[in-house]
């Protein structure tokens, strides 16, 4: 006689426990489990898609500004380590030394600058209109870095054809739009 | 039954609860932890703003508008040029230094054409540094005729925190003097 294979056994045990009239301890908590996480992994997808800031690293300064307008690029820049950490709008990480000397390592950087104003560009053709601010690309910076730090990007930024750009605080809870 | 006796049983009674509700207890410390951990994350959340703002800057660039071959021959023109009487402001890790683009370029090495303002225990004095500024481009531009333009070139040391940074850059937009800063690099 062939043994019960191990599936089986399960198959048969998981519908004996269906078959109770009344739920018993050992494995109720299991679907309320499974549907939990499930919801979990989705409001998880649903907040970090909502806000490119959510998820990034970059710690910035609570300071009263301007509210920021419709910016095109946006830039979480932190330091990590021995690395100077970009994230962007659209979660491309790109990552440098701190101490940089050259644009050698910036090239895939700089390289995503070009296509990112290009794709504005082409956008702005279509629609027939611009916004001042659409050419903007605005630097979260972390409050650790230094200037030194900061001063590859804004070389990436002239190497890609951008002119303006801007530096994001948080406004604080008083006194938000000064 | 004497105190001690009486100490002795309630020692053993709440032993035996103990005994008992450990795996309750164990349960009633994680999720109290676990409310910790949450109320943590909420009061934080709570108390940061989600209202951002930015602090523009801008980038000079060299005018190459290229031709309109269209019927209206469209030609964009510069709104405003750098000069060598264009304010520089140098900030170091112990003062700010303040003139015109040319001391700090053709005449970097001449002492006598530029100011200083001592930062007062480490803290630079930026409202200082615009009322400072403010009095000398306005008596430049009435006695020297130097035009005042309105732009201002703002070049921080390497070494500076990049919240000084902005917060002078903020600093020098709000005043009435400056409508447009500069952030250079490469002097120091």
């Amino acid at each position: 006689m062939r043994p019960t294979p191990r599936w089986a056994e399960a198959c048969l045990r998981t519908r004996q426990v269906l078959a109770e009239p009344l739920a018993p301890l050992a494995w109720y908590p299991f679907p309320a489990l499974i549907s939990f996480f499930l919801v979990l992994l989705l409001t998880a997808h649903v907040i970090f898609g909502t806000s490119a800031r959510l998820g990034t690293p970059a710690d910035v300064i609570t300071f009263p500004s301007e509210t920021e307008k419709d910016a095109a690029i946006w830039l979480s820049v932190t330091p990590i380590g021995n690395e100077v950490v970009v994230t962007t709008a659209d979660r491309k990480v790109f990552r440098w030394p701190l101490e940089i000397h050259d644009l050698t390592p910036l090239s895939p950087f700089v390289a995503y600058l070009k296509a990112s104003v290009r794709k504005e560009i082409e956008a702005t053709t279509l629609a027939k209109a611009a916004s001042k601010h659409q050419a903007m690309a605005v630097i979260a910076a972390d409050q650790r870095l230094k200037y030194l730090h900061v001063r590859p990007i804004l070389y990436a930024f002239a190497a890609a054809g951008i002119a303006n750009y801007a530096f994001e605080t948080q406004n604080p809870i008083l006194g938000a739009n000064p | 039954m004497s105190l001690s006796m009486t100490f002795q049983s309630k020692i053993s009674r709440t032993r035996k609860r103990l005994s008992e509700g450990r795996g309750v207890a164990a349960v009633a410390a994680l999720a109290l932890f676990g409310l910790c951990i949450v109320l943590t994350f909420g009061l934080r959340a709570i108390a940061l703003s989600n209202v951002y703002g930015v602090i523009p800057v801008e980038m000079p660039v060299v005018a190459a508008p290229p031709l309109d071959p269209a019927h209206h021959e469209y030609r964009e023109e510069p709104k405003a040029e750098l000069t060598r009487h264009t304010t520089a402001v140098i900030l170091t890790t112990e003062a700010f230094f303040f003139s015109d683009l040319e001391s700090f370029s053709s005449n970097f090495a001449e002492l006598k054409d530029k100011f200083i303002l001592r930062h007062v225990d480490g803290e630079p004095q930026l409202i200082q540094l615009i009322d400072t500024l403010g009095k000398w481009v306005t008596e430049r531009a009435a006695h020297d005729n130097v035009p005042m333009d309105k732009i201002l070139v703002f070049i921080p040391a390497g070494d500076i925190p990049m919240p000084i940074v902005i917060q002078v850059l903020a600093g020098l937009r709000k005043s009435p003097l400056f409508e447009r800063v500069v952030l250079g690099t490469g002097i120091i």
